[in-house]
């Protein structure tokens, strides 16, 4: 079975990289591909629970309504990727939380400290409260360079 | 015993001794250069603040010079801030270091040592990386990422508490960690509700008659206190949220029968002074022209009763609390003119503002009467002193005895042990010496034997640092017969840098 699965990953990432390949060679591309890494870094399992903020949701940071979610589920101080296909040139900020009792949502306590671990593209951090967008702001471009941004949970 | 300690009082022998025991070439230079007893007594507190300790420490079979008390049995537990050995950056002030943890185990004979940092966050991600690098207390490093929360810089360095069947060690600003008491390995953060994890547990909690611990905790950006009540079976009972515009730094409170009583000096934290990268302590401004304000808390509901206003000044330590049938509500302290000791705690001299006048404590009682808004303040006795104890299990009691240390207030040292007659403002001293640097001193109770006309026999036990061999000793003294000097001195085998504070669990 562990087998089987090692070689599904093996098939569909070699399937990513030809895909890219492709699509790089055809220079017909008015989007672009984002590798998105995620690091628990907690000795905790729970669900990353990601999302990719366009510019226009600036103002709104960090709600706002998001181009991309994505949940997946992670063992403690686990490190995994995800990529984003046809993503438009253009600025964002990538965050997440690490879900750890299964009510779907960043928790806080009484005084509006989070109590889940979570993380901002950048390693962003704010002075007491969130970073702003521009902290943890960076840009797609479709001019070939390799679009990867790292997201922290702790 | 006594004569120990008054040889070095010679400074022939001193001499002797230094060039025998080969002690630190600074001290040699003072002593010979004919510098100041000021400068001379900050180089020894620079000495022994930057002792750095290994992660662990122990000693099975330490010198004990006199007799250990039959009946003392129990483990001293203590707490307080240490550098680490193997890194190469330092912290310039007396708080900022990781909290080191250490277990003074008595069986009534023989005495048993040993100490192990706490595995905090911090510690951990520090000791990866080979070096400090969060940001601490008094310290923003250059290059430092802000803190993602309190308790990633938690260095739970300030007391160790006994409490519910859990030895905690606490900070102030973020959660405290539960400690094995046999081996001393940290377990766990303790989480006392969903709605508090994280928050600000302080370290200076109160026990009272039920065996109920009540606390507080400050949250400076959001200009909130969070009022704490945990049952004696260390589970949590109520708590509540105040609302604290002015934020000031309280680092001890008191309890009485039926009230909480908070003291803010006007040292307040400022929002702007922190988002300009100001570290915690350099974020507190001083307000020369503020009264100190004082709330009293009803324990019951945890909302405030009245508040009253007594003259400037600034605290650390509240030693003992009561309240009168008539509501009148009685206090003593060490208090400061002002608050430039907390922000001349320095280790290094370069750091220090030597040209401060010193910063003595003075010995007082605070009455509030519950008919006005002020408050009465007045002086107990002339010594200057600090980390004020009482005899007392339970806090909340009218207490006749204090324990402390006493400054000697040329060179700013802790030299002695200071017993207080709070009626009478009599003391009962025994002096060191100009060459140890005490720690905190502690009451602990002879179980063995009954409290008469409720004076609780028992002993006077502390540590300190004999800068002349580099070596930390426990004295164990007659609670109320200090002068008489030592029963029995224990001599570890190293020097620990002074530590903060700490308390006796009794043997079952």
């Amino acid at each position: 079975m562990k087998q089987y699965l090692r070689f599904r990953t093996r098939f569909s990432f070699r399937l990513t990289l030809a895909s890219a390949a492709l699509l790089f060679a055809t220079q017909s591309l008015s989007a672009a591909e984002l590798v998105i890494h995620i690091t628990n870094k907690k000795d905790v399992n729970g669900v990353a629970f990601i999302a990719i903020i366009p510019e226009s949701e600036a103002d709104k940071f960090p709600d706002g309504k998001a181009f991309l979610t994505k949940t997946i589920a992670m063992q403690s101080n686990e490190k995994t990727k995800f990529i984003v296909k046809d993503i438009s040139p253009g600025t964002y900020t990538a965050n997440g939380f690490l879900d750890l009792n299964g009510n779907e949502k960043l928790d806080f306590n009484l005084v509006g400290a989070p109590t889940e671990p979570y993380g901002f593209s950048r390693d962003a951090r704010g002075l007491f409260g969130p970073p702003s967008f521009a902290d943890a702001a960076f840009t797609i471009k479709d001019d070939g360079t390799r679009n990867r941004q790292t997201i922290k949970l702790f | 015993m006594t004569n120990i300690h008054n040889n070095h009082l010679s400074s022939f022998s001193r001499r002797d001794a230094l060039a025998l025991a080969g002690a630190a070439s600074f001290v040699f230079a003072s002593a010979h250069l004919g510098l100041s007893s000021a400068f001379a007594g900050y180089s020894h507190r620079q000495q022994a603040l930057n002792i750095r300790l290994p992660d662990q420490l122990a000693s099975q079979n330490p010198i004990i010079e006199g007799k250990l008390p039959a009946s003392l049995r129990g483990t001293y537990y203590k707490n307080g801030p240490a550098l680490r050995q193997g890194f190469s950056r330092s912290y310039k002030h007396w708080f900022d270091g990781d909290g080191f943890i250490q277990a003074f185990r008595f069986n009534g004979s023989n005495m048993q040592h040993h100490g192990q940092f706490v595995h905090t966050e911090k510690y951990n991600a520090e000791n990866d990386a080979g070096d400090y690098f969060f940001d601490t207390f008094s310290h923003n490093w250059v290059d430092s990422a802000v803190a993602r929360s309190s308790d990633e810089i938690n260095v739970a360095n300030t007391n160790i508490v006994h409490h519910g069947d859990r030895l905690m060690a606490l900070w102030e600003a973020g959660s405290a960690w539960q400690i094995n008491q046999e081996n001393l390995d940290s377990i766990a953060k303790v989480k006392w509700h969903d709605d508090l994890a994280t928050a600000p547990f302080s370290a200076h909690p109160h026990i009272d008659d039920d065996g109920s611990l009540w606390n507080f905790g400050q949250v400076p950006w959001s200009q909130k206190m969070i009022l704490y009540h945990i049952n004696p079976d260390g589970r949590l009972n109520k708590y509540n949220l105040l609302d604290m515009p002015n934020t000031s730094m309280i680092h001890d409170f008191a309890i009485t029968k039926n009230f909480l009583i908070l003291l803010l000096p006007p040292l307040t934290w400022e929002l702007d002074r922190a988002k300009n990268n100001a570290s915690f302590l350099n974020a507190h401004q001083w307000h020369e022209d503020r009264p100190v304000e004082i709330l009293i808390v009803d324990k019951n509901d945890l909302s405030v009763l009245r508040r009253h206003h007594i003259p400037t000044a600034f605290h650390f330590h509240i030693g003992s609390a009561f309240e009168a049938d008539d509501g009148t509500i009685e206090l003593d302290l060490c208090h400061y003119k002002n608050a430039d000791i907390v922000f001349n705690l320095h280790l290094n001299k370069g750091e220090k503002n030597l040209a401060l006048p010193p910063m003595n404590p003075h010995h007082n009682r605070v009455t509030l009467s519950p008919n006005r808004n002020d408050g009465k303040v007045t002086r107990i006795h002339n010594y200057a002193n600090e980390f004020p104890r009482t005899a007392s299990v339970a806090d909340g009691h009218r207490s006749q005895h204090s324990w402390s240390i006493g400054i000697d207030t040329e060179t700013g040292l802790f030299r002695y042990a200071l017993g207080v007659n709070l009626e009478t403002g009599k003391v009962d001293q025994y002096d060191y010496g100009a060459d140890c640097l005490l720690e905190e001193h502690i009451f602990v109770a002879d179980n063995d034997r009954p409290t008469m006309n409720g004076i609780i026999p028992g002993w006077l036990i502390g540590l300190h640092l004999d800068l002349l061999d580099g070596k930390t000793k426990l004295a164990v003294l007659d609670a109320y017969d200090l002068v008489a000097g030592p029963q029995a001195m224990v001599t570890l085998p190293y020097g620990l840098p002074p530590g903060l504070h700490g308390n006796f669990v009794s043997a079952a």
